[in-house]
């Protein structure tokens, strides 16, 4: 194995990985101060992703200005989804919001097939791309990882160095506590569940900065996977952990099929999915909590 | 005397709060031995610990000389170590006396039809034998204490850990519910550990008593010995209330 | 004897009653044959579900996955013994790994998943069901992405009639067994001491372990016999299809459609998942013939709507109707 083969593949993992890490800091943020698992994450990514493609094919606009809009769709959605649906299954057993959100999942996706139709789309959006090694990174795969880079440390930032933030982060360690502050807490929620399902979108839009083909109603399902196996790794309800398991997950996934693709008579790509899900397993067996779960 | 629970050197932190730190502490057979102090001195933790549901950092837990500190919560109820919450957590849709037999079933170890007569007879120790098949959400708060008593009573217990049974009672209240853990305790020879916080009526029924204070044991004695504590009273701030 | 135990019976014997009737018109009325196996079908599936969620109040979104298996182990079955036995021993056997097959992937799963809360058991599963999946194609193991298909070997080594015989006759008659078999086991546990067991769980599992319940041996009750049974659904379902594609077999669907069925009707009763399976096959079909690819759709509009209004169902709401009358007592 030529050693700049596995740099380029760790630097890939590395970009991936920051995508990754966006992706499960949102659910990981919203179950943290809601306890709501939200299931549809992929579909929403699915949203972002139609977003960029509608705004590229029709007005032209670069994903990277999509994404804003898409960010903007994302806090809307969110706060019509904390009123119509997550408001009043807060505080019964698990059991409803999780099945309301699965149901959530499958309703998007049914939509999104009835609107756009099956068939898969894409486009082409080329910003040149940097020649590293013998191999070329397409550009805007760069972009996609400062932007998602920018993105996790923003809500980051927002968390440990804003007001409202930190009312957040003291949601987070307690749930019981936090509401016999006296806040008004359903402000919090509501706001929360705003940011998370905005970076929820706006993680779709910026996928396509990696990928702008294969879009189509029912590409969500391996993100939601994804997000999941990036939460628990993080620690579900622990955005800090969110950005190194991401970046993890990142690097395994770049790195493991060049593996699986060498043993005889394994198809490289549900293996790899199939080691994602036993990934999943073992933390749960071994470390529920996750690298900074409390 | 016998030495039904042993609580050794256990430690249990939470991040930085030690929420015990060291505690040790011997409860001898058929006592009535009272716990008291401040919110947030570890009684609750304790019995968290004792009763399985939090592991200790440190330390063991001896149950009649042997080793429970590994053993799951449903082990400990069923060896004799029943609980009653400060907030009764019943199953409100269910009947009054279902809520009996499933501690009767489970930590007691009976079947269906020895565990319905025994709901029925500790039922009616508690006074509540004719609300027996009203459903539980209908009960007052007094009466849902009573059935909170009656389920950890009926399992046939060695040891009973009240948790704040008199929190927030009228004096009435209080003497009737004392008096009546006094009358089962006795009768039913079960050793029985009051964790209180503030009522000092409370601490008066106990044989012993107990003072816990930043996760530590501070003092020990009868309870009279305790309330007239000079570190006891500085504690309270004049809070205690006769 | 306490009135409300003798009440319980009487679901017992009205959801007997309508399996029977069932199996009559089955009998009588061959036409309607498909039909009656989409009822049925429908009708299992509801109450197998229940059985984990309505006792412990936690969902299985993989719960394809155990059908599949099903599906899998009655394919291995006659890929591996026919024309070594005869017919009825295979299926028999093909029951028998189905059993085997879903207690397995039960306790392992169950083991990982079920000591934590519902939110992290919720993430395992609906990672669960794919997981299965791509292991098959990954590894190409099974008959990888192609799927496994029997009717060629049974033709083989028995012959055509013995085709229709296995998709139309064996099928129907498993596929009542399981819906029979469901609903005893589900009265069994409504009525022996399990019943306490999982109400204290489903109120609060610390307190329930508390006074001495083994909260996590109920849970891994319910759930293995959940997925036993969703596995004999998978192995009706491979002699009536006579093929098993991994594509299809582990989908989501089978989940939201259990769903419907049993928070519409009344998690944990008996007699309403049965009654809402029959109702949910009618709007199925209705729906497949006049607006077809809007039934996912429509469903999961059902499933949100139930959740957030009438979260007891179907059940629930008669229980508060009837409140404090003796017709409360018998919804079960």
């Amino acid at each position: 194995m030529e050693y700049s083969y596995i740099l380029i593949n760790i630097l890939s993992g590395v970009m991936i990985g920051l995508l990754y890490s966006l992706i499960g800091l949102s659910l990981t943020f919203i179950f943290g101060v809601l306890q709501f698992v939200n299931s549809a994450e992929g579909q929403l990514i699915m949203i972002g992703a139609y977003v960029a493609y509608w705004l590229f094919v029709l007005y032209g606009l670069s994903p990277l200005v999509s994404l804003l809009i898409a960010s903007l769709l994302g806090l809307v959605l969110g706060m019509a989804l904390y009123t119509t649906v997550v408001k009043r299954l807060m505080g019964l057993p698990a059991l409803y919001s999780l099945s309301a959100a699965f149901a959530l999942a499958i309703f998007i996706q049914e939509l999104a097939k009835l609107l756009w139709g099956p068939t898969y789309r894409g486009f082409i959006f080329d910003m040149g791309s940097l020649r590293v090694f013998n191999f070329y990174i397409p550009a805007t795969r760069i972009w996609g990882s400062i932007i998602s880079a920018i993105l996790v440390f923003m809500l980051y930032y927002y968390l440990y160095r804003t007001k409202s933030g930190r009312v957040l982060r003291s949601i987070i360690q307690n749930p019981e506590g936090a509401v016999l502050t006296g806040v008004n807490i359903y402000r919090y929620y509501l706001l929360a569940l705003a940011i998370g399902i905005g970076l929820n979108v706006a993680s779709g839009s910026v996928l396509t900065l990696y990928v702008s083909s294969g879009i189509n109603p029912y590409m969500g399902d391996v993100y939601t996977n994804l997000a999941f196996i990036v939460a628990v790794l993080g620690g579900l309800g622990a955005p800090e952990g969110s950005l190194l398991a991401g970046l993890i997950f990142g690097l395994i996934e770049s790195l493991l099929p060049a593996f699986l693709g060498n043993i005889p008579n394994v198809d490289a790509y549900p293996a790899t999915r199939f080691f994602m899900f036993v990934i999943l397993m073992v933390v749960l067996l071994v470390r529920p909590k996750g690298l900074m779960g409390r | 005397m016998n030495i039904v629970l042993k609580v050794e050197n256990v430690a249990k932190y939470f991040g930085g709060i030690r929420a015990l730190d060291g505690v040790t502490l011997d409860i001898y057979e058929n006592e009535l031995l009272a716990i008291i102090g401040p919110n947030g001195a570890g009684k609750t933790t304790l019995f968290n610990v004792i009763t399985g549901l939090l592991k200790p950092d440190k330390g063991r837990i001896l149950f009649f000389g042997k080793d429970i500190t590994k053993l799951p919560p449903e082990r400990r109820a069923q060896l004799g170590i029943a609980r009653a919450f400060q907030i009764p957590k019943l199953i409100s849709s269910a009947s009054v006396i279902d809520n009996v037999i499933l501690s009767c079933l489970f930590g007691g170890k009976m079947n269906l039809n020895t565990a319905r007569n025994r709901s029925l007879k500790v039922l009616e120790m508690v006074g509540l034998d004719r609300k027996a098949y009203e459903t539980t959400g209908n009960l007052t708060s007094p009466e849902k204490k009573l059935l909170e008593l009656a389920r950890a009573v009926a399992m046939r217990p060695r040891v009973l850990l009240l948790d704040e049974i008199v929190a927030g009672m009228p004096p009435v209240e209080v003497d009737n519910i004392l008096s009546l853990v006094k009358k089962i305790s006795t009768e039913e020879k079960i050793t029985a550990v009051a964790m209180v916080e503030h009522v000092v009526r409370a601490v008066r029924y106990a044989d012993r008593a107990v003072f816990m204070h930043q996760g530590k044991i501070l003092l020990e004695g009868s309870p009279n010995d305790l309330l007239n504590n000079k570190l006891v009273r500085d504690v309270y701030l004049g809070e205690i209330v006769e | 004897m306490q009135p409300v135990f003798l009440f319980r019976h009487l679901t017992l014997i009205v959801s007997l009653a309508i399996v029977s009737v069932l199996a009559l018109l089955r009998i009588m009325l061959f036409e309607y044959a498909q039909m009656i196996y989409f009822i049925v079908f429908y009708i299992s599936l509801g109450l197998a579900f229940n059985v984990f969620l309505g006792f412990t109040d936690y969902v299985c979104f993989g719960y394809s996955v155990f059908i599949a298996l099903g599906g899998y182990a009655m394919a291995h079955a006659i890929k591996w013994f026919a024309g070594v036995l005869n017919p009825p021993l295979v299926i028999a056997i093909g029951l028998l790994l189905a059993i085997l097959y879903a207690l397995i992937l039960a306790l392992i799963t169950g083991f990982i998943g079920l000591r934590l809360k519902e939110a992290y058991f919720a993430i395992a599963t609906i990672g669960l069901a794919q997981g299965v999946r791509f292991f098959i194609e990954g590894f190409h193991v099974w008959g990888g992405s192609e799927g496994l298909i029997v009717a060629s070997n049974i033709i083989a080594h028995y012959g055509s009639k013995w085709l229709s015989t296995i998709s139309i006759d064996y099928a129907d008659l498993l596929m009542f067994l399981t819906a029979i078999l469901s609903i005893l086991i589900t009265y069994y546990l409504l009525n022996s001491r399990a019943r306490y067991a999982f109400m204290a769980i489903k109120e609060d599992e610390d307190v329930a372990r508390s006074f001495g319940v083994n909260s996590v041996k109920y849970k891994l009750l319910a759930f293995s016999i959940s997925g036993i049974l969703g596995a004999l659904l998978g192995v009706s379902k491979l002699l009536k299809d006579q093929a098993i594609f991994p594509g299809e077999a582990f989908s989501l669907t089978f989940t939201l459609e259990a769903l419907v069925i049993t928070l519409a009707g009344g998690k944990g009763t008996l007699m309403f998942p049965l009654v809402l399976g029959i109702l949910y096959a009618g709007l199925k079909y209705f729906l497949t013939t006049m607006f077809p690819g809007l039934q996912l759709l429509i469903f999961a509009v059902i499933v949100i709507v139930v959740v957030e209004l009438f979260p007891e169902g179907v059940a629930g709401w008669l229980r508060r109707r009837y409140k404090g009358t003796l017709i409360e007592k018998i919804i079960t």
